[in-house]
């Protein structure tokens, strides 16, 4: 793909996300002046999602607040537009209107859904991914004494949290104990002692989980041991799938994700960036990560291997990533989970009460993860911490 | 034009100093600084680039 292709066909955008609207900025940032458009599926202009599930829901945020930094008017930005096939060959997507979309460059951030349990055709669970999962989700809570959260990760752990806030009383199920086996043991009993203390009731299913309901909706759920826990909402958080479906006829790698190499390079003129890709290397596949962080830093990195030679960037490889629940606010810079206690302890963790400190796992090289538990701490400067070994 | 910054929204991402070093700098704790907070014509491009590449658009630009 040349530049000037590139130049003259101009960039397309599919997926209005945080992954897309970070490869624009990169775009104009690295001085590409031909034409952008972006498409995106959902009716509200491009918003950052991990406040729905902290600040938004807990109501010390305001929707209107959320939105991502305005793209330049120069972007030609349609809403409510769904991609619904691709054909690399003639370089043209195909929208659910019906629309040809010809492009010189292509970027692939359609993002994730919520996954749910219930097959296609079951009853209708409720999840919070978006802004108007969000508005939903608040009304119902508006009537709810009682929440049950099906999913103990990083989501539910937030939501389960924020109901909690709100006064209400507050279950969570899952199959493991939750955050275990994203954070290690270590961390995820900060937050888990913190929500018993709290109050809230935690079980775990390890043998499977199976919903009740009479309709559409999910009233209860049963667990291995044949308990059944019933309450007035019941939400799901167990992850999400990539929105890949569009891209069946494409002749791309998209098992499990878009395939993309280090450089988020897809094919010739084609880039993917966020939770839709996981990283191929040779025949290793890494999994997806679904992260804020890791979307914003792919969607930099596949602007510049769309418009020229590119390099890694040592400080963007480092994964970062936060979380809030319980009354623990975690900072974490480099790879999860972590085993076993901490290597150094900068602060105090008094049980109950722990932090503000940091932390800090494995050997002073690659594998290190350093850990801001309670204390506002720069993510650059985290960061740094992590890279500065890495290069060392 | 003048920078305005949202203190309550910086996280320390950093990359308005990467885009805009004149304008912008975390010092040792990683907090930002905003070291021309009048942004000279000559830095315009930049103080745009650096605005717009806050993840968590915590800087703006507005009329002085």
């Amino acid at each position: 793909m040349s530049r000037a292709d590139l130049a003259e066909r101009g960039v397309l955008v599919v997926g209005a996300s945080l992954a897309g609207v970070s490869a624009i900025s990169e775009l104009r940032s690295q001085g590409f002046d031909g034409s952008i458009r972006l498409i995106g599926s959902e009716e509200h202009p491009p918003y950052s999602r991990p406040p729905l599930s902290k600040g938004i829901l807990k109501g010390s945020e305001r929707i209107e607040e959320i939105g991502l930094p305005p793209l330049d008017e120069d972007v030609e930005i349609h809403l409510g537009v769904t991609a619904v096939s691709l054909d690399p060959a003639e370089r043209v997507v195909i929208t659910g209107g019906g629309e040809e979309m010809p492009y010189g460059g292509l970027v692939i951030s359609t993002g994730a859904r919520a996954r749910t349990i219930e097959p296609p055709g079951g009853r209708s669970e409720r999840v919070l991914r978006t802004v108007d999962d969000y508005r939903d989700m608040s009304k119902s809570l508006e009537h709810a004494k009682t929440v049950l959260m099906i999913g103990g990760g990083f989501l539910g752990m937030e939501v389960a949290s924020a109901c909690h806030e709100l006064g209400r009383e507050v279950t969570i199920v899952d199959l493991q104990p939750p955050l275990r086996s994203q954070l290690g043991t270590f961390l995820s009993e900060l937050i888990v002692a913190s929500a018993r203390k709290g109050g809230v009731e935690i079980h775990t299913s390890p043998n499977g989980i199976s919903l009740r309901g009479d309709h559409d909706a999910v009233e209860a759920v049963e667990l291995d041991d044949g308990t059944v826990i019933t309450a007035d909402l019941v939400l799901t958080a167990v992850g999400c799938v990539p929105n890949i479906e569009w891209l069946e006829d494409s002749g791309l790698e998209i098992d499990g994700g878009v395939h993309i190499d280090e450089l988020c390079r897809v094919a010739p003129g084609i880039v993917a960036a966020g939770d839709v890709t996981r990283v191929a290397a040779g025949d290793r596949v890494a999994g997806r990560t679904p992260q804020w962080m890791n979307a914003f830093d792919q969607g930099r990195i596949a602007a510049r291997s769309l418009i020229g030679p590119n390099e890694p960037d040592l400080v963007a490889t480092v994964p970062y990533f936060w979380t809030e629940a319980f009354g623990i606010e975690l900072r974490i810079a480099g790879a999860l989970p972590v085993m076993g206690a901490p290597a150094a302890v900068e602060g105090t963790l008094v049980p109950g009460q722990p932090g503000p400190a940091l932390l800090s796992w494995g050997p002073l090289d690659a594998s290190r993860t350093c850990v801001a538990v309670n204390k506002r701490m720069p993510a650059a400067r985290l960061r740094r911490l992590v890279a500065a070994r890495r290069s060392g | 034009m003048k920078i305005e910054l949202n203190r309550t929204r910086c996280e320390g991402y950093g990359f308005c100093e990467e885009s805009a070093p004149k304008l912008f700098r975390l010092d040792d704790d990683g907090e930002l600084e905003i070291l021309q907070p009048q942004v000279p014509d000559d830095e315009l491009k930049k103080a745009e680039a650096a605005a717009r590449a806050c993840p968590v658009a915590a800087l703006s630009l507005v009329q002085s």
